[in-house]
């Protein structure tokens, strides 16, 4: 008997760890909405954020990938009613899925945007307040504008191959590139790293005399190739500070600082056209 | 659909970044092959010696490296053991490779000599051959013969644990179809052409140990 009983037991509680007695569980209505997974913040305490800090959230359930492709996969299968990508991100998508559009359907309903930044090792405080200085010059002077327009907004096929710094004697800055967020990283179609976020660093590099060599790694492991000391720079995604959704750098992790940003780019939902 | 497969295949030579990432992938399963298979002999010496703190050497590098996942070995020898040593990532791709086949291939060596009629062994030895000739001789055509279905397996599963070897920044075929689905947005189509890659190393494979047993076949057949 005590045995049976102990056997009962067991039984209830595997199947409550895996049931779950947690409220985050869709219910039919809801909409089902993939997002960018944060690295640092499990998808469950961004959930319980964004609903602890605005009510109207409670209709949506949200559901986490690495990158937007395998999102625009999930989307087909109809698996989520639709995804929540960056707005540039969008754009290249639609010009090349025209089988999909922005969709409003299930819009969020405040305005969301990120502000798109380096990422380096804390205890590297002299390459970021160099790369801080880059950033300001390149504002200052037009040169993050005229970017924006080249690799983002007038971009019409696959961006150019961007011509990283080759200085003789100087010092090299890795720089990790995931290929996952066109236009703004990519890979293109001959191997060679380019996008906006490239262009970016290879202007950095040149103010700062310094070569770029650029790393392939996938962006799960970016912040362990930056933390081990395998690259030195990452791009990283910071929630603007003006925005009370989110504390600040509430998706950075431990050992990490952050540059100034040198894009901000909104929200938009995407969908399957009816 | 061949728009798609244009873009995926053709546009900006995309074929030779595919062949390149490849090639990737083949020398990191074809090096690993070789070392695995060589350490996993010598681990599975040990494993059988009469010496116990050899065999229980052997006994917890197989259970350690058997039981877990590549990945995480390939990431914690990669940027915690060998971060900063200078070694290259394919290095580091290599060696995690290599000891976990060994761990495998240690077992299946292991498994095929249990297996083996130990009454053979004993019966050369008495008609005056030596350790290393009834080894050579008797023992091993059978180990071999036992061991190759098994030795089969692992070396597809070896080629397709390799496609984890983008999370350590190597590029090789898994993470060229990643960068591909990513750049042209057909992630379905792309991830498919990627399968089919796979698959057909995976048959080639089958295909060369086919080749070797019906040599064996006929090699018996003319004696």
């Amino acid at each position: 008997m005590k045995r049976f009983l102990s056997i009962i037991a067991m039984c209830l509680t595997v199947g409550a760890l895996l049931v779950g007695c947690n409220e985050d569980r869709p219910s039919p209505e809801d909409a089902k909405i993939g997002i960018l997974a944060g690295l640092n913040v499990g998808e469950q305490d961004a959930y319980k954020l964004v609903r602890k800090n605005n009510k109207k959230l409670t209709d949506y359930y949200f559901v986490p990938f690495d990158d937007a492709k395998t999102m625009l996969l999930s989307l087909t299968s109809g698996e989520i009613d639709e995804i929540s990508v960056y707005k540039s991100v969008a754009d290249y998508m639609l010009a090349r899925r025209p089988a999909f559009e922005v969709s409003t359907a299930h819009n969020f309903p405040f305005n969301l945007s990120d502000n798109f930044c380096c990422a380096v090792k804390l205890e590297d405080k002299e390459l970021l307040a160099s790369i801080n200085r880059a950033l300001k010059s390149m504002k200052d002077d037009g040169t993050l504008e005229r970017l924006t327009k080249q690799y983002i907004t007038e971009l019409k096929d696959e961006p150019e191959a961007v011509a990283m710094p080759s200085i003789e004697g100087a010092p090299t800055i890795k720089v990790a590139v995931t290929g996952d967020m066109p236009p703004l990283d990519l890979i293109r179609a001959d191997g060679t790293p380019a996008g906006f976020n490239t262009a970016v660093l290879s202007e950095i590099g040149r103010r700062l005399n310094r070569n770029v060599e650029l790393v392939s790694v996938n962006s799960a492991a970016r912040a362990s190739a930056l933390t081990s000391g395998n690259v030195d720079v990452i791009f990283w995604v910071r929630v603007p500070s003006a925005d009370d959704l989110f504390p600040l750098n509430f998706d950075c992790p431990e050992g990490v600082d952050i540059s100034e940003p040198y894009f901000r780019d909104s929200t938009v939902h995407v969908g399957i056209k009816k | 659909m061949s728009d798609a497969l244009y873009n995926i295949l053709i546009k900006g030579g995309s074929w030779q970044t595919i062949l390149s990432g490849l090639g990737v992938t083949v020398q990191i399963s074809a090096l690993s092959l070789l070392f695995g298979t060589i350490l996993g002999a010598a681990v599975c010496f040990l494993r059988l010696s009469d010496n116990k703190i050899a065999s229980t050497v052997a006994r917890i590098y197989i259970s350690i490296v058997r039981g877990s996942p590549v990945l995480m070995l390939l990431m914690l020898l990669f940027y915690g053991v060998f971060a900063g040593s200078g070694l290259k990532p394919l290095t580091v791709a290599v060696v995690t490779f290599s000891l976990h086949t060994a761990a495998h291939v240690a077992e299946l060596i292991r498994a095929s000599v249990l297996a083996l009629d130990a009454g053979q062994v004993e019966a050369a030895r008495t008609l005056g051959f030596s350790k290393l000739q009834a080894f050579r001789l008797v023992a091993l055509p059978q180990i071999v013969r036992i061991a190759k279905p098994v030795y089969q397996s692992t070396v597809v599963n070896l080629i397709q644990w390799t496609s984890v070897v983008g999370y350590v920044t190597i590029t090789d075929l898994t993470r060229v179809i990643n960068n591909t689905a990513s750049r042209t947005m057909e992630p379905m189509l792309t991830i498919t052409i990627g399968m089919l890659i796979y698959l057909s190393i995976s048959y080639m494979v089958y295909g060369l140990f086919a080749l070797t047993e019906r040599r064996e076949v006929t090699v018996d057949e003319h004696h």
